[in-house]
C-alpha cells in the first residue's frame, strides 16, 4: 500500500481551509506549517494566461531524502498493518518510511531536534517545533503524517475533510481502482526534484497551463547537503550546551578582532 | 544551504571554539566554562575525553597555571622552540606573516571585514575561527566552504597533528580535535553528499 494525495487544481479555490484545519488538528505553532497554499499568477504562459494555487504538503516520497539524514541511534521497531494485522520489524532512526502504508513518520521521543531532515527536504515540509523542546533538545521535528492517527481510526485527513470543493483526494495509490489512482491515470503528477527520483506521492492534477505554471515555479532542487551537513548537524546537537555558554557571557569575550566594513574606509583613504 | 537558524548555531559553535583557543585566563577559564565544555563533549559522544580533562584539572594544584604554562609552550614560546605556532603562514610559507597571511587578509577584505588594531596577525587560528563565525552569521555557506578549503584546512591539518602529538595537557588535544572535526569537509572522510 502507498498512501497518496491528489490535489485537483481545477477545483482548488485557494481558501486556505486545509491549512487552518491542519494547524487546528495538530496544534502547529505559527510560523511553522505542515501544509501551505501559495498563489501563482496570473501569469502569461506559452499556453495562455495561467492562475492557480500551490497547495503543498509532505510528499511521503518513495525515496525520502529526509529519512537517510537522521543521525539518531537506530532501534528495532515492529510495524503493524492496521488493516491486516501483519507485522514487520525494521531498524529505524527517529524517522522512517512506514513499510505498510508508505507514509513518512517521526518518533518525537527519539528525535534529537537537530533539523538535519528538515534541511534535507527539498519541499520544506519539515520544521523543528520549539514548543516540543525538552532537556536534551531545543525542539522536535514535525511534519504532515497524512493524518495517520485519524486514518487508522477510520477517518480521512483533516485537510481533506475540510476542503470545501473536494479538491483534495486521499487514498491508496497502489490500488488501481482507488480514486487517487484514477487521477494518476488521467495525468496527476508529483513535483519531482530536478534531475532526481524521489517519487513524491502528493500529486497535482490540472489544466496544462496551470500545471505548467506550478511546475515552472515550484519544481525544487535537491537540497545541497554537501559539506555543510555535518557542521549543521553538529551545531544543532550542541545547541543546548552553546546556550549555556551564551548565558554565562562566554561568547561575548571572543570576537571584535574582525570588524565589518572598515575595509571600505581603508580603501578610500 | 542550511536554514538561517542552523547557520546561527554554526556561528555560535565557531565562536565558542575560538574562545577555547584563547590564553587561559581566570576571567573565562573557570568552572562555568569547563561545565559547558564537558557538556559539549558529552553531547558529541566525548565523555571519555571529558573525564580525562576533568582528572587533569582535579589532580592539579593550580590547574589554571598548568594550562597557561602549556599554552605558552605550545603556542607562544617554548624551549627549544615553540611547538605549534597558531599561524597559517608558519606552515604554508615557513615564516611568520608570509604571503599566506596576506592572502587571508585579502579574503577577509573581500568579504567586507578588516582587522581591528588590537588584533593579532590575520592568519591566527582565533581570527580565522571568528571569521568563519561571521560568515556563518551572514549565512554565507559558499564563503565558509571556500575559506575552509583554501585558507584554513591546508595549514590546520599540520597544526592539528603537531598539537595532538606534543600536547601534555589533554585540554589542548581535545580542543584541536573538536576544531578539526568541525571544520573537516565531508569528502575528506568519506561522507558523501546525498546522491538521491
Amino acid at each position: 500500500m502507498q498512501y497518496g494525495m491528489i490535489i485537483d487544481l481545477e477545483r482548488c479555490v485557494g481558501c486556505h481551509a486545509c491549512t487552518i484545519a491542519c494547524r487546528a488538528e495538530w496544534e502547529v505553532p505559527v510560523p511553522y506549517q505542515r501544509n501551505w497554499v501559495k498563489r501563482l499568477g496570473p501569469t502569461m504562459t506559452d499556453d495562455g494566461m495561467a492562475s492557480t494555487y500551490y497547495p503543498g504538503l509532505c510528499n511521503h516520497c518513495d525515496k525520502p531524502p529526509c529519512v537517510d539524514e537522521c543521525p539518531a541511534d537506530t532501534v528495532e521497531m515492529t510495524f503493524t498493518d492496521y488493516k491486516s494485522g501483519k507485522t514487520k520489524t525494521m531498524e529505524v532512526a527517529a524517522t522512517w518510511k512506514d513499510p505498510f502504508d508508505g507514509s513518512v513518520q517521526v518518533d518525537k521521543e527519539r528525535c534529537l531536534g537537530c533539523g538535519a531532515c528538515a534541511d534535507a527536504c527539498p519541499y520544506g515540509a519539515r520544521y523543528v517545533n520549539p514548543d516540543l523542546a525538552d532537556d536534551d533538545s531545543e525542539g522536535k521535528v514535525d511534519k504532515c503524517t497524512y493524518c495517520k492517527p485519524r486514518v487508522e481510526a477510520g477517518l480521512i485527513p483533516a485537510c481533506v475533510q475540510t476542503c470545501i470543493t473536494d479538491a483534495r483526494i486521499f487514498g491508496d495509490l497502489s490500488d488501481p481502482n482507488s480514486e487517487v489512482s484514477k487521477y494518476v491515470k488521467k495525468g496527476a503528477k508529483g513535483l519531482e526534484v530536478k534531475g532526481g527520483h524521489l517519487g513524491p506521492n502528493s500529486r497535482y492534477f490540472g489544466n496544462k497551463k496551470d500545471m505548467g505554471l506550478l511546475f515552472a515555479d515550484y519544481t525544487p532542487e535537491m537540497a545541497d547537503m554537501g559539506s555543510v551537513k555535518r557542521r549543521a548537524m553538529m551545531a544543532s546537537m550542541v545547541k543546548p550546551a552553546m546556550k549555556k555558554a551564551k548565558d554565562i557571557g562566554l561568547l561575548g569575550l571572543a570576537g571584535a578582532m574582525l570588524v565589518k566594513g572598515l575595509s571600505d574606509n581603508e580603501d578610500s583613504k | 544551504m542550511p536554514s538561517p537558524d542552523t547557520s546561527q548555531d554554526i556561528a555560535t559553535l565557531y565562536r565558542f571554539l575560538a574562545q577555547c583557543m584563547h590564553y587561559p585566563d581566570s576571567d573565562w577559564m573557570n568552572e562555568d566554562f569547563l561545565n559547558v565544555f564537558y557538556n559539549l563533549l558529552g553531547t558529541l559522544g566525548g565523555i571519555e575525553e571529558g573525564v580525562e580533562i576533568r582528572k587533569s584539572i582535579n589532580n592539579a594544584e593550580d590547574y589554571l597555571e598548568d594550562l597557561q604554562v602549556e599554552y605558552t609552550r605550545l603556542f607562544i614560546n617554548g624551549v627549544p622552540h615553540v611547538v605549534a605556532p597558531p599561524y597559517g603562514s608558519v606552515y604554508m610559507d615557513k615564516s611568520l606573516q608570509g604571503t599566506f597571511a596576506g592572502n587571508t587578509l585579502a579574503f577577509y577584505r573581500e568579504k567586507g571585514f578588516a582587522m581591528d588594531q588590537n588584533a593579532d596577525l590575520p592568519d591566527h587560528l582565533i581570527h580565522e575561527l571568528e571569521f568563519l563565525s561571521l560568515l556563518a552569521e551572514e549565512n554565507d555557506s559558499a564563503g565558509e566552504k571556500e575559506f575552509l578549503k583554501k585558507l584554513f584546512r591546508p595549514w590546520y591539518t599540520q597544526f592539528h597533528a603537531r598539537v595532538t602529538k606534543e600536547a601534555h595537557h589533554p585540554y589542548f588535544r581535545v580542543v584541536v580535535m573538536l576544531i578539526d572535526f568541525f571544520t573537516k569537509e565531508e569528502d575528506e572522510d568519506g561522507f558523501q553528499p546525498n546522491e538521491a
